[in-house]
């Protein structure tokens, strides 16, 4: 399952004026990398990872996901099964447990509940995660521990796309390293599609290809 | 699913609680509403079908309510199937004839109930004394009877020691004049009142006329409505044959039986009922418009907690939108949490009126959803990337 961007452009009425956020970007992103989009704030980095996680349309180009506009698919399926998103506050749902949170991409699905309790288990374990933690509610976990539940929910919805608004943004360097190298491997292991919007070097650096956003478009760093 | 929904409640009783709180006092207030509406319609009703409704037939060209002439044409419009007999109970008349021969100064009055002859009634000052075995019911009877003034001669048969009069009757109109006699049997005496009059039942009044020849002349009419339900009906029939009573004395036109105007007015006296059902009409408005408010004010509950409620929790209604979840399931989710509460409520405020009225109670229920409704749809419409930017 591939991603690609073609004259990708949004813009969108602001107080005053339309503003222009995201100025014909194209690119294809290929499977099993771990790209780092980078700029400044307000250069339209979220918003086109926005785009490319069905939140909206382009209003000019378009995003091609497994062969398909965004326009053409079920908005809701696209958002079940093809891309997953991992925000920097985590959003977690605060009153569903540990295990529910995890579970609930499944329950979407349909999965069998004995399945999906073994695939929750068989992911809260690769983000480290005890089970201890199953019951607890995400107002009683760390920064850290509520970052690798989002990942393990996004793991367990097994989506090729994997897109990160600053998932390091509130944690610290420990926790940094620990959630890029999950990110990583789910990029060189599972070979999903790894795209994470930051602001930190550091992140960005551990990242197969680097781009620079400004005003809306890019560059290809490294 | 109502486990996953009591496991959600459970985690933030606070509003749940609200929610089930004041579903319960609506619920209180709007049984008790219904109860009290139930209780006046029950009493309004009681009211309605009690009080009497008569109606009394005025004559629009008369200048004295003692000389009334109302013609058999008229009188019979009481008595035939097709004309007001259905709505008709205790029908009384008056008839009179001038007496003739040797008791010349009396007058003989054909009447069906004391009612109608104010002369007779114990408030103005007339007592009666009845002979032993007979009372007020003579009047409704067709027996040879009367009533005579205590001061009038009387005669007994010596066999039989009964006392009666006897009563001659002329017809000067006729050609030639024609005369009947009649003898009636003294069942009683009065005092007071005119001492001028013999009241018989009716029916012997009825059969002078019909002896002596002449066209039957009905002194007055007075009827009791049969069922007060009839009330407009009977106003509208009675439009056929008779005017509006006119306190203006104008004259008014006759209608179906071609005549210039209508001499008769139907007076129908629903003073006292319209006086006493007002009240109650007044109240059970007031326990209606209550009712309409209260339903009222659960859509806008519905509205408000709906609205507080995603306000509250946009954050996750978003995050379910932007996971894949279908409207319909963030809808659900939704509703089935409040459905719990507000059943709840509904049952424990409820419960307080045994669940009375269940329709009612329903229809609260439905409209609060509505409300419900209206608040999820309108951020469930909303752009998902805007909400989210606005959440950031």
């Amino acid at each position: 399952m591939g991603i690609s961007l073609k004259n990708v452009s949004y813009s969108y009425k602001g107080k005053f004026q339309t503003v222009k956020a995201v100025d014909g970007v194209s690119y294809e992103f290929e499977p099993g990398k771990c790209y780092a989009i980078i700029g400044k704030s307000g250069s339209g980095k979220t918003t086109l990872l926005s785009l490319m996680a069905g939140l909206d349309l382009p209003t000019e180009g378009e995003i091609i996901i497994d062969g398909k506009s965004t326009k053409d698919w079920d908005r809701n399926q696209m958002r079940r099964d093809a891309v997953s998103v991992i925000y920097q506050n985590y959003n977690l749902f605060p009153l569903l447990t540990v295990q529910e949170n995890i579970q609930y991409p499944l329950s979407l699905k349909k999965t069998p509940r004995k399945e999906a309790v073994a695939l929750a288990r068989e992911v809260r374990e690769r983000v480290e995660l005890p089970a201890t933690y199953d019951k607890r509610l995400p107002s009683h976990l760390s920064g850290g521990e509520q970052q690798r539940v989002a990942i393990a929910r996004t793991l367990a919805q097994g989506c090729k796309i994997i897109l990160a608004d600053e998932p390091t943004g509130n944690l610290d360097s420990t926790n940094t390293r620990n959630i890029v190298q999950i990110l990583r491997s789910m990029a060189h292991e599972d070979g999903c599609i790894v795209i994470i919007v930051t602001h930190d070097p550091a992140v960005a650096e551990q990242a197969d290809v680097v781009l620079q956003m400004k005003d809306g478009n890019w560059s290809i760093i490294e | 699913m109502i486990l996953h929904t009591l496991r959600r409640l459970r985690r933030t009783p606070a509003p749940a609680l609200g929610v089930l709180f004041f579903a319960a006092i609506l619920s209180v207030v709007l049984c008790g509403l219904q109860k009290a509406n139930d209780a006046e319609l029950e009493k309004y009703n009681d009211t309605y079908h009690t009080i009497p409704v008569q109606f009394s037939v005025t004559n629009l060209s008369a200048t004295t309510s003692s000389n009334l002439d109302i013609p058999a044409i008229i009188a019979d419009v009481f008595m035939q199937k097709e004309g007001l007999a259905k709505y008709v109970s205790d029908l009384q008349r008056v008839c009179k004839h001038a007496v003739a021969g040797i008791n010349s100064n009396y007058t003989l009055v054909g009447i069906t109930s004391t009612a109608l002859s104010n002369e007779l009634w114990p408030e103005n000052g007339t007592y009666i004394l009845w002979n032993e075995g007979y009372g007020e019911n003579i009047f409704s009877s067709n027996d040879p009877v009367c009533l005579v003034p205590n001061s009038m001669m009387v005669f007994t048969d010596e066999e039989t020691g009964e006392s009666y009069v006897e009563l001659d009757f002329e017809c000067w109109k006729n050609h030639p004049m024609t005369e009947y006699s009649c003898k009636l049997k003294v069942v009683g005496t009065y005092m007071g009142g005119d001492g001028k009059s013999i009241y018989c039942p009716y029916a012997i009044g009825e059969q002078v006329y019909a002896e002596l020849g002449e066209f039957m002349s009905v002194q007055a009419i007075r009827a009791t409505l049969r069922n007060n339900d009839d009330l407009e009906e009977l106003r509208t029939v009675s439009r056929r044959w008779f005017a509006e009573p006119n306190p203006l004395g104008e004259k008014t036109p006759w209608g179906e039986y071609g005549y210039e105007y209508y001499l008769y007015a139907l007076d129908i006296n629903d003073d006292l009922l319209q006086r006493s059902s007002v009240t109650l009409q007044n109240s059970i408005s007031t326990n209606r418009i209550c009712t309409v408010i209260v339903l009222c004010l659960s859509a806008a509950a519905g509205f408000l907690i709906g609205f507080l409620m995603v306000r509250n929790r946009k954050k996750e209604i978003a995050l379910m939108r932007t996971m894949g979840t279908p409207n319909r399931s963030i809808y659900g989710c939704f509703v089935s949490e409040q459905m719990l509460c507000v059943a709840l409520g509904i049952a424990l405020g409820g419960s307080y009126n045994a669940w009375q009225p269940a329709d009612r109670l329903g229809i609260l229920a439905v409209i609060y959803f509505v409300g419900l409704t209206v608040a999820l749809q309108i951020f469930l419409h909303k752009n998902l990337l805007t909400t989210i930017k606005e959440d950031e």
